[in-house]
């Protein structure tokens, strides 16, 4: 059977994005997340908002998370599709708003830290070195994200750089990538979500979620800290847009029948995964 | 302005060259360098035009014309180039189903690049092929599908055909 599409399966959708910028932003930059964004099925770009205490100051910042657009239709009864309107003009139009938020952005407050993330495609990188000038005097940053996870930052008017040089090192993806703050990634967060919740009777609230599911990780300290219950709301969101969980009532998290038969369907495979 | 892409030119970053020479910055500088060199080039300002080395497998029907027509808003403008971006793909891609010139336009570029030296002059024999085959897409999404001597009369030139590709007439794009 023809497996079906998901719109997370896309390295450069916003929502994986977002989940490497946070772990850049937290664990080498210090940052503190005061507020992830949410992405959604639309591509309708995330705002993540950190804090970060310089010297006894805080200091707030702003990442506008914009992805590349999927070359198919993202929801609907097209879903999985191919789009008739190409990925490089709607890029285009994207790049345009999120130039025009950032300039009002600036305008409105001069000393807030801004910065945009996107994925290193080649159309993004060009409007990134024709805009270096705007970048510059906006003192807008820039986090480029590569397809193996590696997040490079470029400071305001720098060349994006980043997108033509090899990594230094093996390639980061998948659950290797999240060693460094000993906790897993929200895409490896899906499928046990998806367990707890049929354990659970088809749901459970957030807080019951988030110790059910670190179970399954020894990894995680106990109490599991903060940045695991965000990486579980990313995880259930994701899960969410592609129909598999569901939210019921303030902080109460549901399966789908779509998401148990996905359970179905590899939760054998991600125990043998684990166990090996 | 100057544009840069790493050296092994071939169709799709040939039709590059010659979209910028014709229609984006006839004056431009085209860089072909060594991948160890492309972060100085991109300090220096260049513009890169070919994908970077993480862009996905699976949106393989992407081409770097398309990009390029898209980021300057050309084929919105211009009926010709979106035909011809279409023969381009089709021609990188090989995909089933690509329109039929395609498949003549790979066979040439092939042979063109068994006859070119170097980077700067594959592309430099390429600019008369793609100039006729934008004529062509030109011509025929005006509805124009039979030979221009035939309407223009041997001796006379097509109008159409001998000004279409003029860079005076295409002048530097934003």
């Amino acid at each position: 059977m023809e497996e079906k599409w998901r719109r997370s399966q896309d390295w450069f959708w916003e929502g994986n994005l977002q989940e490497r910028v946070l772990d850049y932003m937290q664990q080498d930059e210090g940052f503190t997340i005061l507020s992830p964004g949410q992405p959604t099925v639309q591509e309708s770009g995330i705002d993540i908002v950190a804090e970060k205490m310089v010297g006894e100051v805080p200091t707030h910042c702003m990442v506008t998370v914009r992805g590349w657009p999927s070359s198919v239709y993202t929801k609907g009864k097209l879903q999985g599709q191919p789009r008739v309107s190409r990925p490089e003009t709607v890029a285009r139009e994207w790049m345009a708003q999120v130039v025009l938020d950032l300039a009002l952005h600036r305008g409105a407050d001069p000393e807030l830290v801004l910065a945009l993330a996107l994925p290193t495609m080649a159309g993004y990188i060009r409007y990134l070195q024709r805009l270096r000038w705007f970048l510059a005097a906006a003192r807008i940053s820039v986090y480029l994200v590569a397809q193996d996870g590696r997040v490079t930052v470029m400071p305001p008017g720098a060349a994006p750089v980043s997108a033509v040089t090899a990594p230094s090192a093996a390639p980061v993806t998948g659950p290797s990538t999240r060693r460094k703050l000993g906790l897993p990634g929200s895409s490896r967060l899906q499928l046990p979500l998806l367990h707890v919740l049929i354990a659970s009777g088809g749901q459970a609230s957030r807080t019951e979620c988030i110790g059910l599911v670190a179970q399954w990780f020894p990894e995680v300290p106990q109490p599991p800290p903060a940045e695991f219950g965000q990486r579980l709301s990313i995880a259930q969101n994701t899960t969410q847009l592609e129909g598999f969980t569901e939210i019921v009532g303030r902080g109460v998290w549901a399966i789908t029948e779509a998401g148990r038969a996905v359970h179905d369907a590899e939760w054998e495979d991600w125990l043998k995964n684990k166990e090996s | 302005m100057k544009f840069v892409t790493r050296k092994g030119v071939r169709l799709d970053r040939a039709a590059c060259g010659w979209l910028i020479r014709r229609h984006i910055a006839p004056d431009a500088d085209i860089l072909y360098v060594e991948a160890e060199d492309l972060p100085q080039a991109l300090e220096d300002g260049a513009l890169l035009f070919h994908n970077t080395t993480s862009e996905d497998p699976a949106s393989g029907d992407r081409t770097s014309f398309q990009e390029l027509l898209a980021e300057y808003r050309l084929d919105e403008r211009d009926e010709g180039l979106a035909l011809m971006s279409d023969i381009v793909r089709g021609a990188e891609t090989k995909e089933p189903g690509s329109i039929e010139e395609a498949e003549g336009l790979r066979a040439i570029a092939k042979g063109m690049n068994a006859l070119a030296r170097s980077d700067e002059e594959m592309v430099e024999r390429m600019l008369p092929v793609f100039d006729a085959l934008y004529a062509y897409c030109v011509r025929r999404v005006g509805g124009q599908r039979g030979w221009a001597n035939a309407e223009a009369g041997w001796g006379r030139q097509d109008e159409d055909a001998t000004t279409v590709w003029s860079p005076t007439r295409a002048g530097a794009r934003i």
